[in-house]
């Protein structure tokens, strides 16, 4: 066997080496001085790498911890209560000032004028919404009237008889229709 | 002891104090990695108090298929690397890896002819990988730890840092002749 690379010298002191080429390997130590010391270097190394002083933690450690989880949980539950006390606290301080400021009757008497004049502000939108209703209207029934107004200058070309005809063939073909369905289901029936 | 998973079912139903279970279980891994890592007592043990509160804020994003240890330590290991890079720590090269073989570390530790002397010279050799250690980049030093001091598997550490086993080898390789280097220039 050639001399030990240190890869496979750290492979064999670690047991990560195939047995025989664990056998190999013993075996070429026996015979080689400049391979017996480069392993003797690394089992030293390994040696003592393997078995160095474990660093010691504080008794209550654990404790500590848990102490730490439990006081971020309440934390963030005082942070939820305090937001919502906060936010009564606002209503109430609003309602305390608007009812210090105008009293209790005057501050009722604006609240309803405040509800009124919302009311008026929306009937005057609704009555300007429909104004422009009106006003489209108004110019499609123009239009329409324009088009009518083209198609009677056009009903001069032709012939006097010409709606006659129309409704005869529009008889005549409603008639074959009817005649056609009724004699289909008659033959849907024998079937 | 009981199994972490059903500690960790437990703390989730609502019973809270049973995740000191695991705590204890893991605080000395979890303190050794971490203290090796940043080299300061005291801030290992604030970083270690950081890592099993984020732990416990993020459990019920756990996923059982997985072992919890490795979690623990992916998640440890991920404080850490965000630690190195707010101090803009460089990281290293990797090299090919080697062929994949999976155990955890059986070392043959005990020499025939032991005695005092040589009890000695561990103890110095032992201060002075420790200081060694220091000089080894973040990422080779974090593999070294895990191999080393907490006794992690290849295949642990591979699935922790989600890269091929092969390449844990190898980078544990490297750390070791790296410290080994750094001892060679202490004598």
């Amino acid at each position: 066997m050639r001399c030990l690379k240190i890869h496979q010298i750290h492979e064999y002191l670690e047991n990560q080496m195939p047995a025989p080429q664990k056998e190999e390997c013993e075996a070429h130590l026996q015979v080689c001085a400049r391979c017996r010391r480069l392993f003797e270097d690394r089992r030293r190394f390994h040696a003592a790498s393997y078995t160095l002083p474990e660093l010691k933690l504080p008794e209550n450690f654990a404790l500590q911890v848990m102490a730490k989880i439990k006081s971020g949980e309440s934390f963030s539950a005082k942070w939820f209560w305090l937001s919502i006390g906060s936010a009564i606290l606002v209503f109430f301080l609003l309602t305390g000032m608007t009812l210090v400021r105008f009293g209790p009757l005057e501050s009722w008497i604006r609240l309803m004028q405040s509800f009124a004049g919302m009311f008026q502000q929306g009937a005057l939108t609704l009555m300007k919404g429909l104004k422009v209703i009106m006003a489209f209207f108004q110019a499609a029934a123009g239009f329409i009237n324009l088009i009518l107004e083209k198609l009677g200058s056009l009903a001069s070309l032709v012939p006097p008889e010409t709606p006659f005809l129309v409704i005869a063939v529009f008889i005549l073909m409603t008639a074959a229709l009817i005649l056609g369905r009724s004699r289909k289901s008659s033959l849907g029936e024998n079937e | 002891m009981q199994d972490d998973k059903e500690i960790i079912r437990r703390t989730l139903s609502g019973e809270k104090d049973a995740f000191e279970m695991i705590i204890r279980k893991y605080q000395s891994p979890v303190f050794n990695y971490i203290g090796r890592a940043v080299g300061d007592h005291q801030t290992a043990l604030e970083f270690t108090q950081d890592i099993f509160v984020k732990t416990y804020a993020s459990l019920a994003s756990f996923d059982h298929q997985y072992k919890f240890k490795t979690w623990l330590f992916k998640i440890a290991s991920n404080y850490l690397i965000d630690y190195w890079r707010k101090k803009k720590l460089l990281t290293v090269s990797i090299d090919q890896s080697l062929s994949p073989d999976d155990d955890r570390p059986r070392i043959q530790l005990s020499s025939p002819h032991r005695n005092a002397e040589e009890q000695l010279e561990m103890d110095e050799l032992r201060k002075k990988i420790e200081s060694a250690l220091e000089k080894v980049p973040p990422e080779l030093r974090e593999l070294f730890i895990w191999r080393h001091i907490n006794g992690l598997s290849y295949k642990e550490m591979a699935q922790i840092k989600n890269i091929p086993m092969g390449t844990v080898k190898n980078r544990v390789f490297q750390a070791k002749e790296l410290i080994r280097s750094h001892l060679e220039d202490k004598l």
